[in-house]
């Protein structure tokens, strides 16, 4: 139990390890769900943030021999946006195409960020305070837990990908993905082949 | 990258992009790519010093109560009051408000400065005691402490890694190696961040920049947040939990 508690970190990356290790050939049913998963992921994004349909009505509709597949393209999209932001089919019929170009970034209020501020100060003297009361190994999931809550507002809030596109926070969820992949390797290395202190 | 501000007070994106939010968006994504090296970057050397610690936790132990707890604290609330104020002056730079967007701008560099400073003091302090990596460590004393504090342990939790102090005492200079290293690399940072806000501040003040157009604002806002979010991991990880 206290291996379990004063390594916890790397026991939750190690978590990481399975993905590789189903996919080399213990249960190709998960690599298939996940390739799934991503397709549908993909698909979402191409037709919902992207709007490949919006765009393959624009391109084809204005030849002179229109496609019959329009029409229903068209109630698709139509549903798409229905679901998707109720209030901008509305708005698009109206206004047309390349209305909202010009630099419609989403404006985050400065009470927000004067919210996150003051979270991040708590969580700094949070972080001090619990360092100084000794909890044995659970100092360091403490601490550890406090930090990636902290990361978490920086990246949501300060660096707006709360309110980013789609793209971004997958390149950044994967950096993530391959750092933990490093981690999980490296601690399933030293765990089978070098001696961890596991108390002192 | 040509952004052209014409006599009226727009912006023209550059001939290759359908319009300017398709400029900005292709732009931020290379400083998110860019941001991802980074976090492999230092992630390369959180591994590195959690593999160490794993294997000699004693020397860390020890190590990490010879950094001052006090003044990492303060480098930590700058270094948030920083991150603050930088998205402040994307915040103004957004509403149009160059003026304001300066003084932000400006107190983001200072808070920068200000943590350079107190780093100074915390290395020359280290240098003095002669606590450096490598052949250049000359402090008897913690090698000793990490002696005794190894020697004072319970027989049981003795790993072979630990049985032979003599090695211990030579070695103990690896902690100081990841803090130069891994504190030093973060400060490289922080400098370079304090120079491209101070350029971003010119040409603000050069009134290039406006709501339409402020993708350097943004993308060195990024990075600079970049920097914070490594010495949030950083602070805990060296100074507090050895």
């Amino acid at each position: 139990m206290e291996l379990v508690v004063q390594y916890s970190l790397y026991i939750i990356s190690m978590v990481c390890i399975f993905v590789p290790f189903f996919g080399f050939g213990m249960a190709p049913p998960t690599v298939i769900t996940a390739a799934v998963g991503v397709f549908a992921g993909n698909a979402y994004s191409l037709i919902v943030q992207q709007g490949i349909i919006k765009n393959f009505i624009k391109d084809n509709k204005d030849g002179g021999k229109s496609s019959p597949l329009i029409p229903v393209l068209e109630e698709a999209q139509k549903a798409i946006d229905a679901i998707e932001n109720p209030g901008l089919a509305m708005k698009n019929d109206h206004h047309g195409e390349g209305h909202n170009e010009h630099g419609e970034h989403h404006i985050i209020p400065i009470s927000v960020y004067v919210g996150v501020l003051l979270i991040l100060l708590l969580g700094t003297v949070i972080t001090v305070a619990v360092a100084q009361v000794d909890f044995g190994a659970m100092n360091t999931v403490i601490a550890m837990l406090v930090a990636t809550i902290k990361a978490g507002f920086v990246l949501a809030f300060f660096m707006h990908l709360k309110y980013d596109n789609l793209l971004n926070r997958v390149i950044f969820g994967s950096g993530f993905f391959f750092l933990m992949l490093l981690i999980a390797f490296s601690a399933a290395d030293i765990f089978t082949r070098a001696s961890v202190v596991k108390s002192f | 990258m040509s952004i052209v501000k014409t006599e009226d007070g727009h912006f023209h994106h550059a001939h290759h992009f359908n319009s300017l939010n398709h400029q900005y968006d292709s732009a931020k994504q290379g400083v998110w790519l860019f941001m991802v090296t980074e976090i492999l970057m230092f992630g390369g050397l959180f591994v590195a010093y959690l593999i160490y610690k794993s294997i000699y936790a004693p020397i860390f132990h020890v190590g990490s109560s010879y950094l001052d707890v006090k003044m990492g604290s303060i480098n930590t609330i700058v270094l948030i009051s920083s991150s603050f104020t930088m998205a402040l002056g994307i915040y103004y730079n957004q509403k149009n408000k160059p003026k304001q967007a300066i003084i932000a701008l400006v107190l983001t560099i200072l808070c920068a400065l200000t943590f350079m400073v107190i780093k100074y003091f915390e290395y020359s302090h280290k240098i003095h005691l002669g606590l450096v990596p490598g052949k250049y460590f000359s402090n008897p004393e913690f090698q000793q402490k990490v002696a005794d504090f190894v020697n004072a342990m319970p027989i049981e939790n003795i790993t072979p890694a630990l049985s032979d102090v003599e090695h211990l005492k030579k070695i103990a200079p690896l902690y100081f190696g990841f803090y130069f290293v891994m504190t030093g690399l973060h400060g490289f940072h922080v400098i370079i961040g304090a120079c491209l806000i101070a350029w971003v501040t010119i040409k603000t003040a050069n009134n290039q920049f406006g709501a339409e157009y402020y993708t350097p604002v943004e993308g060195v806002g990024l990075f600079w947040h970049i920097v914070d979010l490594i010495w949030i991991y950083l602070f805990p990880l060296l100074y507090l939990v050895g």
